[in-house]
């Protein structure tokens, strides 16, 4: 029996640990080890909802904006207020930028080694050209959010019926389309270079057998330009009333489940069942973002400074689907009085974890009876999570998983 | 480094988890503390530790950062509002609105202030008795007392009981 002890896989924050039994070849036993549970939800229950955005934005150092917007949402629905298009507008540009800085994370910095090596790149030069493209749209994207968001990481403007202060698009407008501009055209490169991983030897090692359940908050009314971006309340998912069994399995959620809605709608044929398509939908997500963003704020120059709406009621319940990077963020609270009765966040994570475990088991497993090395199988299972980038220490629930 | 491991944070308002400060547990050299710590002190703190300097906070509290210092209001203030319901121009508590700048240390160059927000003190406080000094000169209305005592419990550094 050999049993291999993986640790630490890089997570954003913290480390996951896997454990992997194996005879004679045959794997026995993986078990999937991700520690913190910080009960985030307990702790904004009985609190003002007028202060819970701000708060929810220091869940995640990565998402913090998209659970910002997806709270405030949830709650401008329990207290019946709906926020001025412009302060959605706004919003929307936060959240495409936070897409653009989360993707640069993942691709360029914590999965580039898994790329190096699946791509067999050999040249240091390359590498460091892959880091310091990464390093270069995070540091535009931080600028930007620090313009429009108060910040890189807090406190964000968004709140219970809008915005609470307007930022100057206006300023912001030439400097950006410059710079996202340049940033769109160092893309293609890396975009290129992306496509080739499906061609790794390992490839088949990575290929779904089958499409999971798709999950996405991507509604009827869908645009492809704004594919990430979409903030959608909920028509969608009225079917799944049981929030619970979201979290039981054969549920995934993230680009990959967001490019399959765009082939079903777009009906263009391409492999989708590849995990290694993740970087590529990764960059291509990035591209959209930014030329979203351009298009978006170039409208914004237009419309009227009327950016927050007064709740009408002070209790209620409310609901709200936000696309964050990893997948459908979801929020579910219940107000009374103007203070938070009760509050359900389900994070992307959280719904994937259910398939990472199942398809960890399957990397191993389909490794070893391709006769890899021990070890290959092994950095095949790290490079798997890693694409996931299951950063849990934002999941507030814990998922109890059977082997 | 951050609130949480500073002074308990937000973190502490989850009893069931019984977190603890980092230095009840082990001794430490040096805090940093804000949720999340301001970049401009992470930076200042990396610079000085790699260059074997000292590194100083700043004894001051949060209004001397505050963009609309100096603040006029005068005690005992009444509280109205528990966070800004629009954008203000003047110190948010000359407006009634609950502000922890007077108590709360500097190092965040107020930037919830600037963006709308108001402080609730995730930098700490500027010394262990200045949120119950800074009580006494506050008249807070008896519907409010609950939601009052449960921001000024937010990071808990001080539990405060009304």
């Amino acid at each position: 029996m050999s049993l291999k002890r993986v640790h630490p896989l890089t997570r954003v924050e913290g480390n996951a640990e896997v454990t992997v039994k194996i005879h004679r070849r045959k794997l026995q036993e993986l078990e999937l080890n991700l520690p913190t549970l910080r009960k985030f939800e307990n702790l904004l229950c009985g609190k003002i909802v007028d202060v819970v955005p701000l708060l929810v934005a220091k869940i995640c150092g990565v998402c913090p904006f998209s659970h910002q917007v997806a709270a405030s949402i949830a709650l401008e629905k329990a207290l019946n207020v709906d926020a001025p298009p412009l302060a959605s507008n706004v919003r929307r540009l936060i959240l495409a930028m936070e897409h653009v800085r989360s993707h640069a994370y993942n691709v360029f910095l914590m999965g580039l080694q898994d790329s190096a090596r699946l791509l067999g790149l050999n040249e240091k030069e390359l590498v460091y050209r892959l880091f310091r493209s990464g390093l270069n749209i995070i540091r535009f994207a931080n600028k930007v959010l620090s313009s429009i968001a108060g910040g890189s990481i807090s406190p964000g403007i968004s709140t219970v019926g809008g915005l609470l202060k307007m930022p100057d698009a206006g300023l912001l407008t030439n400097h950006f389309r410059k710079e996202a501009q340049r940033t769109l055209e160092g893309m293609y490169w890396a975009l290129n270079l992306s496509k080739n991983l499906t061609a790794s030897k390992y490839s088949e090692v990575f290929n779904l057998e089958e499409v999971p359940t798709l999950v996405t908050s991507v509604g009827e009314d869908y645009d492809p330009i704004a594919n990430t971006l979409k903030i959608h309340e909920g028509d969608y998912w009225k079917e799944l009333a049981d929030i619970k069994g979201l979290l039981t399995g054969g549920v995934f959620t993230g680009p990959l489940a967001r490019a399959v809605f765009t082939n079903l709608r777009l009906k263009v044929e391409w492999q989708t069942s590849n995990l290694l398509n993740l970087y590529m939908l990764r960059i291509l997500e990035i591209m959209n973002a930014l030329s979203y963003s351009v298009n978006l704020l170039r409208d914004l120059k237009d419309l009227k400074a009327h950016y927050r709406e007064n709740p009408q009621g002070e209790s209620g319940s409310g609901r709200c689907f936000v696309e964050a990077p990893r997948g459908t963020l979801i929020y579910e609270c219940e107000v009374e009085k103007d203070v938070v009765k009760n509050i359900k966040i389900i994070t992307p994570t959280e719904i994937n974890l259910p398939f990472i475990k199942m398809f960890s088991r399957k990397i191993v497993e389909k490794s070893l009876a391709k006769g890899l090395a021990l070890q290959e199988a092994i950095e095949n299972l790290k490079t798997a999570i890693r694409m996931f980038d299951p950063c849990v220490s934002c999941a507030t629930h814990v998922t109890v998983i059977d082997s | 480094m951050g609130s949480c491991a500073c002074f308990g944070g937000i973190s502490s308002n989850v009893r069931e988890l019984g977190l603890e400060p980092v230095h009840s547990v082990v001794k430490v050299d040096l805090e940093l503390s804000g949720c999340p710590p301001p970049e401009n002190l992470t930076s200042t703190l990396l610079y000085t530790l790699t260059t074997g300097r000292e590194f100083k906070y700043k004894i001051a509290n949060l209004c001397s950062e505050c963009p609309f210092h100096p603040c006029k209001a005068k005690y005992p203030i009444v509280i109205r509002e528990l966070s800004p319901k629009e954008r203000h121009e003047k110190c948010l508590l000359e407006e009634g609105v609950l502000c922890l700048g007077p108590v709360t240390r500097a190092g965040c160059e107020a930037r919830c202030i600037v963006w709308g927000w108001s402080c609730y003190g995730c930098m700490g406080l500027i010394k262990p008795t200045s949120l119950v000094d800074f009580l006494a000169l506050l008249v807070i209305p008896k519907e409010l007392k609950h939601s009052v005592t449960n921001l000024l419990n937010l990071y808990g550094e001080v539990e405060y009981v009304s």
